[in-house]
């Protein structure tokens, strides 16, 4: 019964090939494993969150809370080609700060922080999970196809504006409280202007969509 | 809208049902359906000449521009 069940399945999965794309099969059920996969990560991470602002978590937990921040160095040293070698030097590097048994405050509001993102993100991935699937379907010019474009380039827009905040909050609040004998560290905004540049393309892509759908209408009143 | 198809006056004229006339021009019900409705956008010439070959007719019979005021149009 149970191979009869799986070769059901396998049948039916195949022929669900043939009709589509391989390509967009397989990122249709991409898009599926990483959105429940996000989901479930997330979940877990929620949960872990409302034990620690609870109180919950236990004391001996040595909580790190990893920040990305730059700061100046300098340092000379060679770089090496062949026979040719060249003297150069380093003047400012990145590098992640470690919290060892991090404050409650820093503990509890900056994971705070990553709330919305999270949402946001998984949100972004529903979306794109419903798109895939009406493209798989055949249906790549339906309306509601339209409105998850538009939708996604707004939240990815809103994503980008948020990260320039939060490193702004970051750079300001925290960075400014670091203290490393020899070590100066920069203020820098996080070049997120990538995510800027897919909500805009995806805006575009909408429009396109759009037309496409115009065309198909006609195209179906045509007799 | 400012085209209006004549088919079921044609098909009445011919004493032919639309079904019939799906089979014997060989497009579907739901096509002719939207034509006789008034709902179709556009219609290509082969299918004109389909129509008018199986009820021997003018596009003109089919076909009729009437100048409707500003706003009553598609």
């Amino acid at each position: 019964m149970c191979c009869i069940f799986v070769a059901n399945n396998l049948i039916i999965i195949a022929m669900e090939k043939q009709k589509t794309h391989t390509s967009i099969w397989l990122i249709d059920n991409l898009s599926r494993f990483v959105f429940w996969f996000f989901a479930a990560v997330s979940a877990i991470f929620l949960v872990f969150l409302i034990i620690h602002l609870l109180g919950f978590s236990p004391k001996e937990l040595d909580l790190s809370v990893e920040f990305p921040t730059n700061f100046k160095v300098y340092e000379k040293g060679t770089f090496t080609l062949g026979e040719n070698v060249s003297a150069i030097t380093i003047s400012e590097a990145s590098g992640t700060i470690n919290f060892e048994n991090a404050p409650r405050l820093v503990s509890v509001v900056i994971p705070l922080f990553v709330v919305p993102l999270l949402a946001a993100l998984l949100y972004i991935l529903w979306l794109f999970k419903g798109f895939t699937k009406n493209v798989r379907l055949g249906n790549a010019f339906d309306p509601v196809n339209i409105k998850h474009l538009k939708r996604m380039a707004y939240i990815i827009a809103g994503v980008w504006l948020y990260l320039q905040l939060t490193v702004t909050f970051y750079n300001l609040f925290i960075v400014q409280r670091f203290d490393f004998e020899g070590l100066q560290f920069t203020f820098k905004n996080g070049s997120f202007g990538s995510l800027l540049f897919i909500a805009l393309f995806v805006w575009v892509l909408t429009h396109i969509f759009q037309k496409g759908a115009e065309m198909e209408e006609e195209n179906r009143l045509t007799v | 809208m400012a085209i209006i198809v004549n088919l079921d006056v044609m098909l009445a004229k011919r004493k032919m049902m639309l079904t019939e006339l799906s089979q014997r021009v060989d497009i579907t019900m739901a096509n002719l359906s939207i034509l006789k409705k008034g709902k179709a956008k556009a219609i290509r010439f082969s299918t004109l000449e389909a129509i008018c070959k199986e009820l021997d007719c003018q596009p003109g019979d089919i076909l009729e521009f009437r100048d409707e005021p500003a706003g009553e149009s598609d």
